[in-house]
């Protein structure tokens, strides 16, 4: 109960401190909220002086994050959307200190109304494919937003984003499983012998997502009403989540597929001719392979790095020792990406 | 060769049903979603423990097989040891670092036969894979 209280107590005054609550205003409690892996995510409930209530969205890198990526820059990437007409997520405060009640520096933001969309969900993926059958109001806001982060320009994001050509994220993941695999995976190594062969002629340099599906978008009235988790934001090849999208992943498979659509939500050939249509780029099949075959590797890696942070005590999430079943879909999919 | 033995499976899935039976208020949506995990885990688990090891032992005595039908000349000298190797292997992650370790020795030898030796090792993991993940769906797909 300590804790619990002293998590209210610190989000109020983060609140407080950046001009969003009012006097009469207070945080009554805090609730951890299933989900997230790299951060974890809580809603904060407050009570107004004029009785209304409002609920906040607290994000936190916890001590020994699946992956360490930079949540101050997170912060600032964040305020910066609010600038660009991108449906996403207000800010409100960011606390940096590592010892919070929350066991690592927190984002207080906006509660945005809306549904993740569980892409292993049956019922969620046929209410997308609902969508893309009717209205396809869904299938044409990712699409389209997609189009307006890959050509956001230098000057409306921090200048200090990360910039990884192909060759830099190709690295970035094979580091991490040298360095956190428990055992050898020859899949995974001719895997990287073979994307590492393929980087692509000519880049398509622009800001990449680095994460973006449909799970990490919030849904409401048939529409994208935000676009969330932008904690692998990079400066890159704006293809790697093109293929992000197309892997068999993205579209809920686990062992088999069952959504024969792109991500869930879209027949691939129509987002692609769309994207093309928004952007003046076709994208070729073979690379887009290749950037699947990225896409699969970043995966890799938050899984390998979350069974070896349980495997060496740095965890007791029970999701993270789970992660070594998602191994064999992944596998199965790069044994045919490669031809084999 | 997914890292983590099955023993040390079953330890994490008790780790999450102690800490669930430990907890006096009411479970929230977190700590129902480990519950699940746990859940998850033992479902998969049970495929594993009940169909590997078959599966596994015949990528195993397969890929002895295509090894030792090569003319052992042809391949880098260090080949000659690792059907051995694979005849006695059972564990699923020593199979791991044998084929990723022959599969090495094949990248870096320009012969003709380590190459279709290492096309033949490819087709004998993609098998396997396929194996793995047929397995593990068939079970759990079944309600």
């Amino acid at each position: 109960m300590i804790a619990i209280a002293s998590r209210t107590e610190a989000v109020e005054a983060a609140l407080r401190e950046a001009g969003e609550l009012e006097p009469g205003d207070e945080v009554r409690d805090v609730e951890q909220l299933p989900g997230g892996w790299s951060r974890h995510s809580f809603v904060a409930h407050a009570a107004l002086g004029d009785g209304d209530q409002r609920r906040y969205i607290v994000r936190v890198k916890p001590t020994g994050a699946l992956l360490d990526t930079d949540l101050a820059l997170e912060y600032r990437v964040y305020a910066a959307l609010a600038g660009t007409g991108l449906p996403a997520p207000r800010v409100y405060a960011f606390v940096a200190s590592d010892d919070t009640p929350f066991d690592g520096p927190f984002i207080v933001m906006e509660h945005v109304d809306g549904t993740a969309p569980n892409m292993y969900s049956r019922p969620d993926q046929a209410r997308l494919a609902d969508d893309w059958a009717g209205p396809r109001t869904i299938a044409a806001d990712m699409v389209e937003h997609l189009a307006r982060i890959h050509g956001l320009q230098g000057d409306e994001l921090p200048a200090d984003l990360p910039e990884l050509d192909f060759d830099a994220v190709v690295a970035r993941w094979r580091s991490v499983y040298e360095e956190r695999h428990l055992v050898r995976d020859p899949v995974i190594e001719e895997a990287f012998e073979w994307v590492a062969g393929r980087a692509p002629r000519e880049p398509w340099p622009g800001l990449v997502h680095g994460d973006y599906r449909i799970g990490n978008t919030l849904i409401a009235g048939g529409r994208v009403r935000a676009i969330l988790d932008w904690e692998l934001v990079h400066r890159g090849d704006v293809r790697f989540d093109l293929g992000y999208l197309a892997m068999p992943r993205a579209a809920g498979k686990h062992l088999r597929a069952h959504s024969p659509l792109m991500g869930t939500f879209a027949d691939q050939e129509w987002f692609l001719e769309r994207y093309a249509q928004l952007t003046g780029r076709h994208v070729d099949a073979e690379v887009l392979r290749t950037f699947q075959m990225l896409g699969i590797m970043m995966l890799l890696a938050t899984q390998l790095t979350a069974v070896w942070m349980y495997a060496h005590g740095r965890t007791t999430d029970v999701r993270m020792a789970w992660s070594r079943f998602s191994f064999a879909g992944l596998r199965q999919d790069m044994t045919r990406l490669m031809g084999w | 060769m997914n890292p983590l033995t099955p023993a040390e499976m079953v330890g994490a899935i008790g780790q999450a049903a102690q800490a669930a039976a430990r907890t006096d208020a009411p479970l929230d949506d977190f700590q129902r979603s480990q519950l699940l995990s746990a859940y998850s885990a033992t479902r998969h688990l049970a495929v594993e423990l009940e169909s590997y090891p078959a599966a596994v032992a015949a990528f195993c005595a397969g890929l002895a097989d295509r090894i030792d039908a090569r003319p052992a000349a042809e391949l880098p000298g260090e080949v000659a040891g690792t059907a051995a190797q694979l005849r006695v292997t059972t564990d699923p992650r020593d199979a791991g670092e044998v084929v990723s370790a022959l599969l090495n020795l094949l990248r870096a030898h320009p012969s003709p036969a380590a190459a279709a030796l290492r096309g033949e090792t490819q087709a004998a993991l993609r098998d396997l894979c396929d194996r793995e993940v047929d397995l593990l769906a068939d079970a759990l797909e079944r309600r």
